[in-house]
């Protein structure tokens, strides 16, 4: 026996293939170091080029080799929103991986076990794809004869592959692979014909991390500097690949304290800047954030978090983090903190940082996870008219010269603001210090009042730039969850499931988190007698936020805090269980 | 003297504090380099040092304790067009923010580093700095300080450092060529700078210094690495004063060879909009 599906299964699967929208689910699990992230690629950039909506997913281990890592990818012919723990095919590249995933195997499962040998499954499919991948010349290439082999059960156009193994592999490994496909995919018959919309010439397929780094970027960001930390520092990467060719520069700096304080200086010096980490290299950024909020240079930081404290789970996810952001570093000052909901979301809300972090001179924070940033998924490709830049540099007009404020007190608290060189008869001094209009260190209490007054009322026509949070299912209804950032797909998709039970139920879900939007909550929670909230962290953080800033009490927690994210069927099965 | 470089701001350093010499030393080679104030930044941290940028009329940014380095590399990068000079302590510089030094000198960006070494912390009030000799006592060293002091130039040295100087704040126009020659170098230059500390150094006095302190002779080859380490090796005795190393390297921009450099000149990034999306098409 190579697999493991009964044939009511089959049928069940068919019948209900004509009714509802069949997302198909492929989980490859294997070593670092194994080539899963190759043999993933392949398969989901082939999925999107064939025109499906594609969601993948990465889990792995804090290790270059070995270890059980895996990347899950779904896809459907309708827009996928998460992850999900239901597969139709689980690919294990080891007898580990196999032994991990036992638990996830179900009847609907379809095992294609190629581990060396396990108790229940002997290898005679895993044997054939060796061998074809021998014959090929490379018994590496077994992945690719998978890739081939699943590739026909689902009916799909082999050039399309042919093309990606081309473009991933050099001259002689592509012939190797491609070889090991065709034999792969000639070796079986379609199972499962599958159709796809042919959505991929208007659609992107992208990752968070990714999304944030192309917002940036056109939002006009020119200095990326940070220290290397799992999970935020593709952001990093995929800057480093821009600055090959557009105007942009990336630092890595000798630390986290280096990297804030170097995007600060390029933020004063008169470029859009940022700087990013994950929760404990943030932890190290906290005095410079301080220093961004009391000399009012804009600033925008992404903070991909992940378990913590101090080295936690290094490649897992959490939304452990927002507490402490929401207050980091001494003494107060005003700070805006955004949590995009998926990649899309990670573009917009990315390219929308900058422009509030200029306008209101406030560091404004891009909350991810180790699951958003390397979420991949087909998205429509972003319009460029729905995106303006706009510069917020003053123009002097009959200011003497060396008579420019930098913190010239005014009815907004925002000053006029300019780069050093802007003007050729002005100059501008910024200070780590309380200071007086120009920027010099002052102790006077005069301006310790109106200074601190001054900063704290510029966010008070913030109203303009805030989104609600979005509202998931039925409005109304007496239950309400409220949850923010990355859960949005697992948590769209079961409330979805259980409207479609006719159990009436809906979510706030907030993007926006500080200042906290509460016009949605306000409006709704008279009508509600539940309040769940659905996070990932112990302490359930946005939930104390809502306490602390509408006396709005939650009812019921859903909390995970072991580095996994929720999956639609936990999330429908927790819910259920408080409804 | 009246200078474009002058302002109004009053003065918080002690009188006698060697800082003033510094700031006068400061101004001439403004004055010389033929620059506006407004293509000038002047960057420091926290400490004595950290106040310079409020005495002058340039761009300035005083910022955090330790680390003005970063901060300046970061405006350096972005506005190049800048004149861009730091200036720290050695409390400052060689204590809370040393790792930013070492780093900064292997980044080679083309700033000028200017430290105020009086071998004692001024605005805490008096205690051991990384360059007190052992057995300086303070308050909280009252039997003395046992660490062992860090000589910046042997630090610098040893990390390759382009243009490495000493100079005194008792001898401010030689300080001024200094800085001017700082000033001219492409790449991270250093000047440790010499400094009575009037009220809590009670060993390394203005006199202390001038017994030991004497000018390199223009014949010294600085371009010598041996006798660069020579010179750095000079304390207890005698102690030179001059360019000791100097040598041409790269700068930053000419390693990173940017093919779009950005600059503080508005580009509309949304022309690449199209390019872009096909990276993920």
């Amino acid at each position: 026996m190579f697999y493991y599906i009964s044939k009511t299964v089959i049928n069940t699967l068919r019948i209900q293939k004509e009714v509802i929208t069949i997302i198909k689910n492929i989980l490859i699990s294997g070593a670092a170091g194994q080539g899963i992230d190759t043999v993933a690629g392949i398969l989901e950039e082939g999925l999107f080029k064939a025109g499906f909506h594609v969601f993948s997913n990465k889990d792995y281990m804090s290790r270059v080799r070995g270890g059980n890592n895996f990347i899950q990818i779904r896809f459907a012919s309708e827009e996928v929103y998460s992850h999900s723990n239901n597969f139709d095919y689980i690919i294990p590249l080891d007898t580990l991986a196999y032994n991990e995933n036992k638990n996830l195997l179900d009847e609907t499962s379809f095992i294609m076990d190629l581990s060396l040998k396990t108790e229940d499954h002997e290898n005679i499919l895993a044997e054939d794809f060796k061998m074809m991948a021998k014959e090929s010349g490379n018994e590496k290439a077994i992945t690719s004869s998978i890739i081939g082999y699943l590739w026909k059960r689902y009916g799909l156009d082999f050039e399309i592959l042919e093309e990606i193994i081309n473009n991933t592999f050099s001259e002689k490994l592509a012939t190797i692979n491609i070889s090991a496909c065709k034999k792969g995919f000639e070796s079986t018959l379609v199972e499962n014909q599958i159709q796809s919309k042919g959505t991929s010439k208007d659609y992107i397929f992208i990752n968070g991390n990714q999304a944030i780094a192309f917002g940036a970027l056109m939002a006009g960001c020119k200095f990326y500097s940070a220290y290397p930390m799992t999970p935020s520092t593709s952001v990093m990467n995929e800057l480093a690949l821009y600055s090959e060719k557009y105007p942009i520069i990336v630092e890595q700096a000798e630390d986290e304290i280096a990297a804030i304080n170097m995007a600060i200086g390029a933020s004063f010096a008169g470029v859009r800047s940022m700087t990013g980490s994950s929760g404990g290299g943030f932890s190290l950024m906290v005095e410079g954030l301080g220093l961004a909020g009391i000399s009012e240079t804009p600033l925008v930081i992404v903070d991909s978090q992940r378990p913590g404290p101090a080295t936690g789970f290094a490649t897992r996810t959490a939304q452990g983090d927002l507490s402490f952001i929401l207050t980091a570093s001494q003494g107060e000052f005003p700070r805006v903190i955004l949590a995009p909901k998926d990649p899309e979301d990670c573009f917009k809300l990315s390219f929308k940082a900058f422009d509030i972090s200029e306008k209101y001179q406030v560091p404004v924070f891009i909350m991810t996870d180790q699951y958003l940033s390397d979420a991949r998924k087909t998205i429509e490709a972003f319009e460029q008219d729905d995106f303006s830049n706009k510069s917020y540099y003053a123009e002097l007009n009959n200011v003497p010269g060396y008579n420019y404020e930098r913190y010239k007190l005014t009815e907004s608290g925002i000053s006029p603001r300019i780069y050093p060189g802007q003007y050729s008869n002005q100059i501008i001094l910024q200070d780590s210090y309380e200071h007086d209009e120009k920027g010099h260190d002052t102790e006077s209490s005069f301006y310790g009042k109106e200074m601190m007054e001054k900063r704290m009322k510029k966010l008070n026509n913030f109203e303009e730039d805030i989104m609600e949070p979005e509202i998931i299912g039925i409005p109304y209804s007496e239950i309400m969850v409220v949850s923010w950032g990355s859960t949005y797909g697992s948590l769209k998709e079961s409330i979805k499931k259980l409207n479609d039970e006719d159990i009436n139920i809906f979510a706030l879900h907030f993007n926006y988190i500080w200042p906290l939007p509460q016009k949605h909550l306000e409006k709704f929670c008279g009508r509600v007698k539940k309040v769940i909230t659905v996070e990932h962290n112990y302490t359930g953080q946005l939930a104390k936020l809502i306490k602390q800033e509408t006396g709005i009490s939650v009812t019921d927690k859903i909390t995970r805090y072991d580095g996994r994210q929720m999956s639609p069927e936990e999330i429908y099965t927790r819910l259920k269980e408080v409804l | 003297m009246t200078s474009v470089f002058n302002n109004e701001f009053e003065i918080a350093w002690c009188p006698g504090c060697g800082n003033y010499g510094i700031l006068k030393a400061l101004k001439k080679a403004l004055e010389i380099s033929g620059k506006k104030p407004s293509e000038i930044t002047v960057v420091s941290g926290i400490g004595q040092a950290g106040k310079t940028p409020h005495y002058l009329n340039t761009n300035g940014f005083n910022g955090l304790h330790g680390r003005a380095l970063p901060l300046a590399s970061g405006i350096k990068i972005s506005n190049p067009e800048q004149l861009v000079i730091i200036h720290g302590g050695d409390g400052d510089g060689y204590g809370e923010g040393g790792n930013h030094f070492i780093h900064s000198i292997r980044r080679n960006l083309d700033m000028n580093y200017f430290v105020h070494n009086n071998q004692i912390y001024g605005l805490t009030k008096g205690q051991a700095s990384p360059t007190s000799a052992i057995g300086t006592k303070s308050g909280i060293q009252p039997g003395g300080t046992i660490m062992e002091p860090i000589n910046p130039l042997k630090l610098a040295m040893s990390l390759d450092c382009g243009f490495i100087a000493r100079g005194f704040s008792g001898e401010p126009d030689h300080l001024a060529e200094l800085m001017s020659e700082a000033f001219a170098y492409k790449g991270f230059a250093y000047i440790d700078i010499l400094q009575p500390c009037v009220v809590f150094n009670k060993v390394n006095t203005f006199s202390w210094y001038k017994e030991r302190i004497y000018k390199l002779e223009e014949s010294f080859d600085y371009t010598n690495p041996d006798k660069a380490w020579d010179k750095i090796n000079e304390w207890d005795k005698k102690i030179p004063l001059g360019i000791i190393f100097k040598k041409e390297k790269p700068e930053y921009f000419e390693k990173a060879s940017l093919v779009n450099p950005p600059g503080v000149k508005n580009s509309d990034p949304k022309i690449y909009w199209e390019e872009l999306l096909e990276i993920y098409k």
